[in-house]
């Protein structure tokens, strides 16, 4: 299948592998250009056309983030726990990149990448020995990305840690910016397409051969077994934080403790795309 | 040279800007394709129920020496437990358009209902994410945690061919509580039927046993009374059955007569609202 790249005089301007090479290839109803009339029936034969929409980064930055030392836990159910280890307690929000200028009118998406692993609802950002770790969401103001935080914390603190995150904050699409199928500017180089929805002066999640990519999960990240749970990250790790030393008993302590309260299931890192934003 | 020249083996296309300027390759990759259509799903209940409940039965009785006499007590109180288990449930949002394989999405989360005590008398269940902001969601949100306790919701396109919700944007909600805690059995001296009670010093037993099934106790009321505290004073001479020889009393046991009783007032369940939007997509994948 050939890779071509057609505008159509009603305006649809696409850049695709041809299905076949059936009919006039100026026909956008001829079969070799069903992916042009129809994208959407079309997506996995299509690298841009004039209909689609695509996730340009507004702004894109490194941000180090100094995570303070979260301190130890308390001695948690009075002698009713094997060792201590308790959820939570360290909440705190770090602000990523000020949007401010930008004047939004809304929450853009924002993606944060740590190393491989994009930032999702909790990702362990930093863990020690014992299920001591630290936990991420990020979210979006329109003036703000935001960084969020929490721990599962024991009876030694957590270390402060310094993390270097990629930051892109992703435009809302708005359609047509011009009217024009393509434009190209020799005295800046610059080449837009499908009426200004893709310049290339402007960065876009995409994926690529090489590079320095980071990985978007496709499905569920964490699961849950004896009351405990498994993270998985994009880059296909797993990360287990209640030690198997976790047993508890009925308080005021007496007794045997119970079962280890520390994940047993079989929960795998589900598939994920390498993407990069360039 | 100026111009524009197309390589389809890459794909890029290759901005030849002259008078000596780096030529500019563009996209050089696939770059993410979005359906134009806004998905915007408000309100969205994300229930979890509460977990089977039973009753935990503690028994303790003593005998002790003070000021030259002898006195002893019975007292019994009932609390409430939940029972081990996991619980799921997957809610279809909408269709995923066909060629698509993922949703970029964001979620806003607000809990509506929490449980109504603490858990194992000792604090609420935490809340572990920002509520009312859009979250960036790919995959799974944890949203409450206590020890042995875990809730969570995932938000994703299901592409797998297995699933029954195969091509579909699901909500999926987890709960998992872990098995009971150890320490249920007798206390003490335990049950006996008559004690050898030194002179000087304290004899003292019980029980703490399971109401049907072992389970976290995660509430018991004060020690206000009845019905489910029960607490007798005794003195030497009801107890005194002969030389060194003492009655222990029992009738607060739960298998006895007049054992205490509960009502249970505790809810664990919980709720929230999540509004979900954002576009369907493809990431193609290069070879």
């Amino acid at each position: 299948m050939a890779l071509v790249s057609r505008r159509f005089p009603n305006g649809v301007h696409a850049i695709y592998l041809e299905p076949n090479t059936v009919g006039d290839w100026r026909d956008i109803d001829a079969p070799r250009n069903a992916p042009a009339k129809a994208p959407e029936e079309h997506l996995s034969a299509i690298l841009a056309h004039s209909h689609l929409d695509y996730l340009e980064a507004l702004v894109a930055a490194t941000v180090t983030v100094n995570h303070a030392a979260i301190s130890a836990a308390g001695a948690g159910l009075p002698d009713g726990q094997g060792l201590v280890f308790q959820w939570g307690g360290a909440e705190t929000t770090h602000t990523l990149l000020d949007l401010t200028s930008l004047g939004l009118d809304y929450e853009p998406l924002v993606l944060a990448a740590l190393g491989e692993n994009i930032v999702t609802g909790g990702l362990p950002i930093q863990t020690d020995t014992g299920g001591r770790a630290r936990y991420a969401s990020i979210y979006a103001t329109p003036t703000a990305v935001v960084l969020w935080e929490t721990a599962s914390r024991t009876s030694a603190p957590l270390a402060a840690v310094s993390l270097d995150y990629e930051v892109f904050a992703i435009r809302r699409p708005s359609g047509d910016r011009n009217n024009l199928a393509k434009a190209f500017d020799p005295a800046t180089g610059e080449y837009q397409f499908g009426r200004g929805r893709i310049s290339s002066l402007r960065q876009y999640v995409q994926t690529a051969v090489g590079g320095s990519p980071f990985f978007l999960p496709l499905g569920r990240t964490i699961d849950l077994d004896r009351g405990s749970p498994r993270f998985a990250r994009g880059d296909g790790t797993t990360y287990d934080p209640v030690p198997a030393g976790l047993v508890v008993r009925v308080e005021p302590g007496t007794g045997a403790y119970g079962p280890s309260l520390a994940y047993a299931g079989s929960f795998t890192a589900p598939d994920a795309v390498e993407v990069q934003v360039r | 040279m100026k111009g524009m020249t197309f390589d389809p083996s890459v794909p890029a296309m290759t901005l030849h800007r002259g008078g000596g300027q780096t030529p500019l390759v563009f996209p050089g990759s696939f770059p993410g394709l979005l359906l134009p259509d806004q998905v915007t799903i408000t309100g969205q209940a994300v229930a979890f129920p509460d977990f089977a409940s039973d009753t935990i039965w503690h028994h303790e009785w003593r005998i002790t020496s003070g000021g030259g006499s002898f006195h002893g007590h019975q007292l019994a109180r009932v609390g409430v437990t939940r029972l081990p288990g996991d619980w799921s449930e997957t809610t279809v949002l909408m269709d995923a358009p066909a060629g698509t394989n993922v949703f970029f999405g964001q979620v806003r989360l607000q809990q509506t209902s929490a449980a109504s005590h603490n858990w194992l008398n000792n604090s609420p269940i935490a809340r572990r994410q920002p509520e009312n902001v859009w979250i960036t969601a790919f995959g799974s949100l944890l949203l409450e945690q206590h020890l042995g306790l875990s809730r969570l919701m995932s938000v994703y396109l299901d592409d797998d061919p297995l699933s029954a919700t195969y091509r579909k944007l699901v909500l999926a909600r987890e709960q998992s509580l872990g098995p009971a805690p150890g320490g249920y059995g007798l206390l003490g001296l335990g049950e006996p039927d008559t004690v050898n009670h030194p002179s000087g010093g304290d004899s003292q037993g019980g029980e703490r046993i399971v109401g049907t099934t072992a389970g976290w106790p995660v509430y018991y009321p004060g020690d206000t009374g009845a019905p489910h505290y029960k607490f007798q004073l005794y003195t030497h001479d009801q107890l005194h059955l002969g030389a060194g020889i003492y009655q222990v009393p029992k009738t607060f046991r739960k298998t006895a007569s007049s054992p205490p009783s509960i009502v249970d007032p505790t809810d664990y369940s919980s709720g929230w609202l999540a509004d979900v939007r954002g576009q369907f997509g493809r990431l193609n994948i290069p070879e």
